[in-house]
C-alpha cells in the first residue's frame, strides 16, 4: 500500500514536471541571456507569416532593329548611332496587346502554380488580379525562396542556337521531359541536366551532334563549331560535341565533380529548377518580379486567444465535472489528462511537426478523446468490477476499433506534400500515439486502486 | 417511438431543406468571403521609422471610416505596415500619405505607400489541395467500416458512413450560404473537424450495434 502511494506521489511530481516543461519551458543561460532550450514550434505560413511577392505583367519595350530583308539585326547602328542603310527601327511591347487576354492571364497563373509545386513548394497561395493579370503569391520564408523567386517567372523559352548565325537549331516545342539526374563514380559525383526530346527533337539533335565538333585540318590547326544553350534569350551554355547523340538525350553537366553531399544537393537543386522551367509549358506572358515583402500573419490574434480561452473553458469544466462526479480519482484522472496533452505538446516540438491552422481540427479531436478515454477507464476503476488488467483491455480494444480509422485518415494526410494537411495527419497521428501510450502508463497507475 | 420516428422525419426535412436552399443561394448570391479572401486592397507603408500601431490604427479608421481593416507587419523592421481594406479610392490613400507623413514627420516628397490590388482566392483554389486526401482516406475508412463491421451488412455500413459524411458536410456547406458567413481561414479546419466528429460518431454508433448483436446472437 504505501509503495503504491509512494508510485502515485512520483507519478503526480512527473506529470507536474512535464507540465512546467510543456507549458512554461526549460530555461538556460545563453550569452547572458535566459532563453527556452525547448525546441520552438513549427508554424505554418498562415499561423506565422509568408513572403509575399506580386508578379506584374512586364508593360516595357524594346526596341527592335531589322535589316532590309525584314530580319532583327544584331548590330543595325554605325558608328555614329544613326541606322544602317535599308535598317529600320521598331518599338516592340515585351508583352504585344494580343497576348494580354484573360486566357492567358489563366494559363500563367497555373503554369507557376505547376512549377512551384514542381519546385517541392508545400504550402502557398496564388491570387490573381483578373483585370490587369498580376499575380500575387504568399510562399514560406526560407533560404530557396529568393532563388525560388528569381525563377519562378522565367518564360521558359529554351532553345540551341548556332553561335555563328544565332540560327535557331532545336527548341523547346521537340522537348519531351526534363529532368536532374546524378551519376556517381570513384571520383565523386555529377550532377545532370538531362532533356529528352521527342522523335523529331531526336533527329535534329543527332544532326547537330554530328555538325557541331571540332574538327582539326591538314595543318593541324583546330576549329570548334559552337551551339548556344539559351534560356529565356540568356545563355546557359557555349559547347560543341564530340560525340554523336542517337537516344535523343542531352545531358549538360551541372557544377563539377564533388563528394560534398551539400554542394550535390545545390547542383541537383539548381538542375531541377530549370529542368521544371524547360520541362512546362512556356508562360504566354512575361511578368516581372515587382515587390517582394516579408508579411507577418493576417490571423487576429485576439480572435485566436479567444478561441484559445473557449476551448480551456470548456477542458476546464470537463474536468471539474470528472472531479466532483469520481472525488478522488477524477481529481487524479484530470492531473492525469492535463499531463496528457502538455506531453503531446512537448512531442509535436521535437517530432518538428509543422503547426497549421488546419491542425487545430486534429486537436480538438484529439481533447475529445482523451478525455472519453480517461473517463472511461476511471468509471470503468469506479465500479470495481473487473480487475485492472481486464480494464486495460477492454478500454484499449474499444479504442482502437474507434481510432483506428482516424489512425489511417492521419496516415493517409502525413504523406500528403502540403503542409497544412499533412499538419493535420501529423498531430492526429503523433495525438493517438501519446495518448495510447501515455494513459497506459500513467493514468492507469494513478488510477488503480490501493491493495 | 411512433413519435421519435416522425421526429427523425422531421429532422432529415429539415436538412434537406437547408441543403436544397443552401445550393440555390450558392447560385443566385453566392458565396461570401473573407476581407483576405476577398479580392482587396493592399497598401504597403514604408515608414522608414518606427512605428506605433494604436497610432497607425487611428489613422486608417480616420481615413477609412468603419470598414474592416487588417494590419500586418512587413519585415522585422517595425518601421513598415501592409494595410488591408476592401477598396481605397484615390481620395482615401491621398488623405492616408498626408496624415502618416504629418504624423511621422516625413518629406511630402517622399513616396512611403504602395498600393496594390490583389485578386480573390477562388473556393475551388482552397478547396483542391483537400479534395485528393480526403478521397483517398474516405475510401480507405469505407473499406475498413465494410471489413470491420461485416456482420452489420457491408453495403449498408458504407453507405451509411458515406451519406452521414457527403450529408453533414453539404449541411455545413449550406448553412454557411444561407447564413452569409464569410469564408476565410477558419472553414477549412471546421469542414475537416466535422469530418472527423461524423467519422468517430458513425463508427461508435458501429461498435454498439455490433455489440448488441453478439449479444443477441450468444443469447440464440
Amino acid at each position: 500500500m504505501k509503495t503504491n502511494r509512494l508510485i502515485k506521489v512520483l507519478v503526480i511530481l512527473i506529470i507536474l514536471a512535464i507540465s512546467l516543461i510543456s507549458f512554461v519551458g526549460i530555461y538556460a543561460k545563453e550569452n547572458n541571456l535566459r532563453v527556452n532550450i525547448l525546441p520552438e514550434y513549427l508554424l505554418s505560413t498562415n499561423l506565422s507569416g509568408s513572403r509575399v511577392a506580386k508578379l506584374e505583367v512586364d508593360t516595357s519595350s524594346n526596341e527592335v532593329v531589322y535589316d532590309s530583308e525584314g530580319n532583327v539585326a544584331e548590330d543595325g547602328e554605325n558608328e555614329d548611332g544613326t541606322l544602317k542603310e535599308g535598317y529600320t527601327k521598331k518599338e516592340e511591347k515585351v508583352n504585344p496587346d494580343e497576348v494580354l487576354t484573360k486566357e492567358n492571364y489563366e494559363i500563367s497563373k497555373k503554369l507557376i502554380e505547376k512549377r512551384l509545386k514542381e519546385y517541392g513548394v508545400q504550402d502557398f497561395t496564388i491570387r490573381q488580379n483578373t483585370d490587369n493579370g498580376d499575380i500575387f503569391l504568399e510562399l514560406p520564408e526560407n533560404n530557396n525562396t529568393d532563388l525560388l523567386l528569381s525563377d519562378i517567372t522565367y518564360v521558359g523559352k529554351f532553345e540551341i542556337l548556332d553561335e555563328d548565325t544565332q540560327e535557331v537549331l532545336l527548341d523547346y516545342s521537340k522537348v519531351k521531359d526534363a529532368r536532374a539526374v546524378y551519376s556517381s563514380t570513384e571520383y565523386g559525383t555529377r550532377v545532370f541536366l538531362s532533356i529528352e526530346f521527342n522523335k523529331e527533337g531526336s533527329k535534329k539533335l543527332e544532326e547537330i551532334t554530328k555538325n557541331y565538333i571540332e574538327t582539326t585540318d591538314e595543318e593541324g590547326n583546330e576549329t570548334t563549331k559552337n551551339i548556344l544553350i539559351n534560356l529565356d534569350d540568356e545563355t546557359l551554355l557555349e559547347t560543341y560535341f564530340t560525340e554523336t547523340i542517337t537516344n535523343g538525350i542531352l545531358q549538360l553537366s551541372i557544377g563539377s565533380i564533388s563528394t560534398d553531399s551539400e554542394e550535390i544537393s545545390s547542383y541537383l537543386e539548381q538542375a531541377a529548377e530549370v529542368a521544371t522551367l524547360i520541362d512546362s509549358n512556356i508562360m504566354p506572358i512575361k511578368y516581372n518580379l515587382e515587390t517582394n515583402t516579408y508579411l507577418s500573419s493576417a490571423i487576429n490574434k485576439d480572435i485566436l486567444q479567444i478561441m484559445l480561452y473557449i476551448i480551456i473553458a470548456i477542458v476546464a469544466v470537463a474536468l471539474i465535472y470528472l472531479c466532483v462526479k469520481h472525488k478522488l480519482k477524477g481529481v487524479f484522472a484530470s492531473i492525469s489528462y492535463i499531463g496528457c496533452i502538455a506531453l503531446l505538446l512537448i512531442v509535436l516540438r521535437y517530432t518538428n511537426v509543422v503547426i497549421s491552422l488546419e491542425a487545430i481540427s486534429s486537436f480538438i479531436i484529439l481533447l475529445i478523446i482523451n478525455y472519453l478515454f480517461v473517463k472511461n477507464i476511471t468509471e470503468k476503476i469506479e465500479n470495481k468490477e473487473l480487475n485492472i488488467k481486464e480494464i486495460a483491455r477492454q478500454v484499449y480494444l474499444k479504442y482502437i476499433s474507434i481510432l483506428f480509422p482516424l489512425l489511417l485518415i492521419a496516415i493517409t494526410f502525413t504523406f500528403m506534400n502540403w503542409i497544412p494537411v499533412a499538419s493535420i495527419g501529423m498531430v492526429m497521428f503523433w495525438g493517438i500515439l501519446t495518448i495510447f501510450v501515455y494513459n497506459y502508463i500513467v493514468t492507469i497507475t494513478l488510477l488503480k486502486d490501493e491493495k | 417511438m411512433k413519435e421519435l420516428l416522425k421526429n427523425k422525419k422531421m429532422i432529415y426535412i429539415a436538412i434537406a431543406l437547408i441543403i436544397i436552399i443552401g445550393i440555390i443561394s450558392i447560385f443566385v448570391l453566392r458565396l461570401n468571403f473573407t476581407l483576405m479572401y476577398s479580392q482587396h486592397t493592399r497598401i504597403n507603408v514604408f515608414l522608414g521609422k518606427n512605428y506605433d500601431l494604436q497610432e497607425i490604427k487611428q489613422i486608417s479608421q480616420e481615413v477609412f471610416g468603419n470598414e474592416e481593416i487588417i494590419y500586418q507587419e512587413i519585415e522585422t523592421f517595425h518601421d513598415s505596415i501592409a494595410i488591408t481594406v476592401k477598396q481605397a479610392t484615390e481620395e482615401q490613400i491621398t488623405n492616408l500619405d498626408t496624415k502618416l507623413k504629418e504624423k511621422y514627420e516625413i518629406s511630402s516628397e517622399e513616396e512611403i505607400l504602395q498600393v496594390n490590388e490583389v485578386g480573390h482566392l477562388r473556393g475551388r483554389d482552397i478547396v483542391k489541395p483537400y479534395i485528393i486526401p480526403m478521397i483517398i482516406s474516405t475510401l480507405i475508412v469505407l473499406a475498413y467500416v465494410g471489413i470491420r463491421y461485416l456482420n452489420l451488412g457491408i453495403l449498408k455500413t458504407i453507405f451509411t458512413l458515406f451519406l452521414r459524411l457527403i450529408i453533414s458536410e453539404s449541411l455545413l456547406l449550406s448553412i454557411i450560404a444561407v447564413c452569409r458567413i464569410p469564408i476565410g481561414i477558419y472553414t477549412m479546419p471546421v469542414a475537416i473537424l466535422l469530418y472527423f466528429l461524423v467519422i468517430i460518431y458513425s463508427v461508435i454508433g458501429f461498435e454498439k450495434k455490433l455489440a448488441k448483436r453478439k449479444i443477441e446472437e450468444s443469447k440464440k
